[in-house]
């Protein structure tokens, strides 16, 4: 066998065989094939190119370009002015972000809802002359003087709430009017009351130690910006009403369809907006006691540049306090510095005018091309070298007809048996893809009902010893269904791995699954990169995504026991009861998992280089095991696996139909004994029956066929096998 | 400049990268008609359909045939080799066999005739009688046999060449070089038209202008279609696959290398007929159907063109369908008669009303008067 071919022997219609060049070029090209060949392999290993992808699906990574910049901001400014990090410099702008970061959480809520709010400077400059005149006009104590400051504000956000959120005004235009119309206000009252605030001199211990005091370094503003961020975060991702804020703002028509209040939620992020804004203003009162009219005007446009800096979206359902303290410390760094660099005055502002110009452009592009970016690099094929094979005469996997004469079950009425299962009443059981388990009556199969309903896709199952059947359901985890129908959660997670960037605790795949004669579940989940429907974009990947899961129903617990598994598929427990066998279907191999004996915790090889991609696996009666094979490797595809960057580029450039997939249209059940011979192969050389083969079920010396895609069950007669055997017998013995 | 668009083109997928195929659509449109043809003859590989006197004759590897009272009639004796191209003059034949040789005469007596040895006659795709009794012949590649017309896409070549030999004395001059396959010839109103299967077009051979271009297949033989138009046979599809696999040059030489030819990922006259060939997402069954849709790597497509060669209406062998690769087609009377490499098939299809249901009548008009 020429090993510089595809190792492909079978080659019925095959014209003319390669050309073959002089020998001792070919054996060159062939080595320099196998070194290049190696030097990919390594790559692929060292680079972990598929954790882009995954980093790029994760909600956090909308906080690296604001991070990114704010640590440049940060080292650039550190660099270049003098004396930044020196404590009591340091300690004045914490005091700052402090009120500053209030300003933005306020308006990184009311974005969140799918506002804007520019009415912070003048609500800041009311809020600042309500407190002043609490303490300095009426001699009321700080508490209440704050209560009046954040209480006077919160009207001002209630008048912009009741405009924008009950009479569905323009947010800009809203809030630009009460800008105006509470600058108007607080300039009457200053014309008012401004000398009399200015000439009493406060004596209020308290009210200095929050204007200038620190704790342990710390200013207080700081203190309290810190504890409402968290407050924030909390409320944003924890709770009910953010929940409500975030959908308003990501659509307001969903929003409003699915029952959420959208008035009433809009209203409140002004509202809570004004609050913080409030609060922001007595900070600033406490700490300059100034009524001065120029007083937090031009705040909006600081204020918007730092919630848009820190990624909070102008388009609104997106943003976090986290981005809000972000882009607060960035801006602030930015004003502030900018003023001690001693350039020209103005210049603070033309440099911030910039910033929120390119904020809002990687705003809009991010928001635009964040998905195609991830669907273009999430697929994230790797080199992967299948050991060479051969199918036909003279092979174990030589052709035949076995399978033509197959009686059909259900044909057209089950859409996507998985897998088929009997009870102990012969009574045929079977998923399809509407979520259902279709139960068939015995003895002839030819009516059925809808035995439970479970939601998403069943595929491999066990008779459990009570006569539960154990079931894995796609997208969903291992279920039991009782006798009576009833449908009840085993297991839908297993424990997180340290270091994987997507969260691998969930079960995305449960596919099959076996039960050891102590109750223990182990199953396979064939991989945590894709869903249910997107299995065989794993092929393309070929990496290994899939891993063997244990369930202990005696304490509940579900733990990983192997990870880096080529899709994981068909699970069987040996006849001994020692060990299990469980197909890569990607890989071509079968594989032997000790779980008792001095051998537990071990792995071995058991069949390798399969013609084909195996799927499940189940007991037969003479002691040894039918695989139900999925598909058949195809040469060119075999290549391709060699040539990741070929496969890249196809799930870049080329749609999903598209794509080259391993030949699941025709597929054969084999049988082989613990020892790993192949020991017989059925085939449906056509492949009109049974274009697809995903499982196979022996009982009462009958072989049955069920596929993930077919819409039938097949049914074939085993005249050598035992007509007695059954599969709950062989597991659990005969019924008492 | 230059070297930054080609490497942004890369990038981006654009340009000379772009993998997109021009979908099937106007004139164009799916349906099934090759599926729901007439069966005349069953064989191998029937091939290079051509009048002869009120007949017609046709190939079938190394024999010629014709249909009489729905029967297959075998023409003279069995040809030294397959024959390639084929057509017909007053009273005879022309035919280029596989082994290089060229014969001529009635199809009972042919005699072969030296050309000149130029003129790679087994690379021969397609040959037609000019109007002053010379012959021109299309050779698809100096480097590629006509079988091996998926290793001379796959190897990306333009090498063919058009040649006009003498059938006098065999003489022969070259008419054009540097074609990507040519693969079909038509005059029409007094100039020769020939059909360039890599580059999906059709060029004029004098000034080598393109008359019809973007095609969603590889265009092969062309033939006169009743006094003013022409019969196109579109022998294989494109796909975005394939494309992506002629421009991405280290899978398509590993693939060259490792894999035997029928298995490539290549366009092919049949597909789905072994489990080896590669298989594309939209071509698996589900719930026991082959959607027509599918991608496939073998197609039927016969479309019939109007005197300025634009397409005016078009019959279809979809995925889900057998009679893929139409090698040759002909109109015989009110029927278009075709031969389907890929089923082994000789069909024929009611001709249908020339102008399409909604077709710009202007346009048709221009047709008619051309």
């Amino acid at each position: 066998m020429s090993s510089s071919n595809a190792s492909h022997q079978h080659d019925r219609g095959g014209r003319k065989p390669p050309r073959p060049s002089s020998i001792g070029q070919a054996a060159q090209a062939k080595q320099h094939k196998q070194f290049s060949d190696r030097l990919t392999e390594l790559y692929y290993r060292v680079v972990p190119g598929h954790l882009l992808g995954e980093i790029l699906s994760k909600n956090w990574i909308d906080n690296a370009a604001p991070f990114l910049f704010l640590l440049l901001t940060v080292g650039f400014f550190g660099a270049n002015v003098e004396g930044f990090f020196e404590p009591a410099s340091a300690t004045e702008l914490v005091r700052l972000i402090g009120e500053f970061g209030l300003l933005v959480l306020g308006m990184m809520i009311v974005m969140v809802g799918g506002g804007i709010d520019l009415s912070v400077g003048s609500t800041f400059a009311l809020a600042n002359f309500v407190a002043l005149a609490c303490i300095n006009i009426f001699g009321l104590p700080v508490g209440v003087a704050f209560l009046a400051a954040v209480g006077a504000s919160m009207l001002v956000g209630l008048a912009n709430g009741l405009l924008v959120g009950y009479l569905k005004l323009r947010a800009f235009l809203t809030t630009l009017v009460t800008l105006i119309v509470v600058r108007a206000i607080v300039d009457m009252l200053l014309l008012a009351y401004a000398v009399d605030i200015s000439a009493v001199f406060v004596d209020n211990d308290l009210w200095y130690a929050i204007g200038e005091g620190s704790i342990g370094g710390i200013p207080v503003s700081a203190f309290l910006f810190m504890a409402v961020a968290i407050a924030v975060h909390v409320f944003l991702s924890r709770m009910r009403t953010g929940w409500r804020i975030q959908s308003v703002g990501g659509s307001r028509r969903s929003a409003h369809n699915m029952g959420i209040n959208v008035a009433g939620t809009v209203c409140l992020t002004y509202v809570m907006s004004s609050a913080f804004v409030g609060m922001a203003g007595f900070l600033y009162a406490t700490r300059l006691s100034s009524v001065g009219a120029d007083t937090g005007i031009g705040m909006e446009i600081t204020v918007l540049t730092a919630a848009i800096l820190g990624g909070n979206s102008l388009g609104g359902g997106r943003g976090s306090a986290l981005k809000a303290a972000m882009g607060a410390i960035t801006v602030l760094i930015i004003t502030t510095s900018v003023i001690r660099m001693g350039l020209q005055s103005g210049s603070g502002q033309a440099v911030l005018g910039l910033i929120l110009i390119i904020a809002v452009v990687v705003d809009v592009r991010w928001m635009k091309n964040r998905d195609k970016l991830l669907n273009s690099v999430y697929v994230s094929p790797t080199f992967f070298e299948l050991p060479k094979t051969a199918v036909g005469a003279g092979t174990p996997y030589a052709m035949n007809d076995a399978l033509r004469d197959v009686r059909l079950i259900g044909l057209g009425e089950v859409e996507g048996p998985e897998d088929v299962i009997f009870d102990r009443d012969d009574n045929l059981y079977c998923g399809n893809r509407h979520g259902d388990l279709i139960k068939f009556f015995a003895p002839d199969y030819t009516h059925h009902e809808v035995f439970a309903q479970i939601g998403g896709h069943p595929l491999g199952m066990s008779l459990a010893q009570n006569g539960d059947i154990y079931v894995c359901v796609g997208g969903m985890g291992l279920y039991a269904v009782d006798r009576s129908g009833g449908v009840r959660k085993l297991t839908d997670e297993t424990n997180r791995s340290l270091f994987s960037i997507i969260d691998d605790s969930r079960l995305r795949l449960a596919d099959d699954l076996d039960i050891a004669p102590d109750g223990k579940v182990y199953f396979s989940e064939a991989t945590v990169r894709y869903e249910m429907h997107s299995w065989p974009v794993d092929s393309l990947e070929s990496r290994g995504n899939g891993r063997i899961i244990c369930y202990d129903p005696a304490t509940d617990k579900t733990r990983t026991l192997l990870k880096n598994l080529v899709f994981p598929n068909g699970i069987c427990l040996q006849h001994d009861g020692q060990a299990i066998l469980f197909a890569e279907s990607w890989a071509c191999r079968v594989n032997r998992l000790w779980i008792a004996g001095p051998k537990a915790g071990q792995r071995e090889t058991v069949i390798e280089g399969m013609p084909g991609y195996p799927d499940n696996i189940n007991r037969a009666s003479d002691g040894t095991y039918w695989m139900a094979i999925l598909g058949m490797r195809t040469p060119a595809l075999d290549v391709a696996m060699k040539v990741p960057s070929f496969r890249r580029q196809m799930a870049r450039r080329v749609p999903h139909d598209e794509w080259l997939y391993p030949n699941i249209n025709s597929g054969c059940v084999l049988k082989f004994n613990d020892a790993g011979d192949i020991l017989d192969v059925l085939w449906d050389e056509g492949g009109e029956n049974h274009p697809m083969i995903t499982s196979m079920r022996e009982h009462k010396g009958k072989l049955y066929l069920g596929g993930i895609s077919n819409n039938r069950i097949g049914q074939i007669k085993l005249p050598e096998a035992d007509q007695n055997w059954t599969g709950a017998g062989s597991y659990w013995g005969d019924k008492a | 400049m230059n070297i930054l668009r080609d490497l942004s083109d890369r990038f981006y997928g654009r340009g000379a990268y772009s993998v997109s195929v021009p979908p099937m659509d106007g004139a164009l449109q799916p349906n099934h008609r090759l599926d729901a043809a007439r069966r005349l003859y069953q064989g191998e590989s029937p091939d290079n359909l051509c009048t002869l006197g009120g007949g017609f004759i046709f190939s079938d590897g190394a024999q010629l045939f014709t249909i009489l009272d729905n029967e297959a009639a075998r023409i003279g004796g069995h040809l030294p080799a397959d024959v390639l191209a084929m057509c017909s003059f007053e009273g005879g034949v022309v035919l280029i066999l596989a082994d290089g040789t060229l014969w001529t005469g009635a199809p009972a007596t042919l005699r072969p005739l030296d050309v000149d040895a130029k003129v790679q006659l087994a690379h021969a795709t397609a040959a037609m009688m000019d109007a002053d009794g010379s012959l021109i012949v299309a050779i698809g590649s100096s480097h590629n046999p006509a079988e091996d017309w998926s290793r001379d896409l796959m190897q990306r070549r333009s090498a063919g060449s058009v040649w006009r030999v003498s059938l006098v004395d065999g003489a022969a001059s070259e008419l054009a070089s540097g074609l990507a396959w040519p693969a079909g010839l038509i005059t029409l109103a007094g100039k020769i038209y020939v059909s360039e299967a890599w580059r999906h077009r059709i060029i004029s051979l004098q000034d080598q202008s393109v008359v019809l271009a973007q095609l969603p297949g590889y265009p092969g033989k062309l033939s006169a279609d009743g006094q003013s138009g022409a019969l196109l046979a579109v022998f294989a599809p494109r796909s975005q696959l394939i494309e992506l696999v002629l421009r991405e040059p280290v899978y398509r030489r590993r693939m060259m290398e490792e894999v035997p030819q029928h298995l490539w990922v290549a366009p092919s006259y049949a597909s789905g007929k072994s489990f080896l060939e590669p298989l594309q997402g939209g071509g698996v069954r589900q719930m026991g159907i082959l959607k027509p849709w599918a991608p496939s790597r073998s197609y039927g497509l016969l479309v019939q063109l109007d005197s300025t060669l634009q397409p005016i209406a078009s019959l279809h062998s979809r995925a889900d369908g057998k009679r893929h690769g139409i090698s040759s087609a002909i109109r015989q009377g009110g029927e278009w008669l075709a031969t389907s490499r890929g089923s082994g098939e000789l069909i024929a299809a009611a001709v249908a009303g020339t102008v399409l249901a909604g077709a710009d009548p202007a346009a048709a008009a221009t047709a008619e008067a051309g």
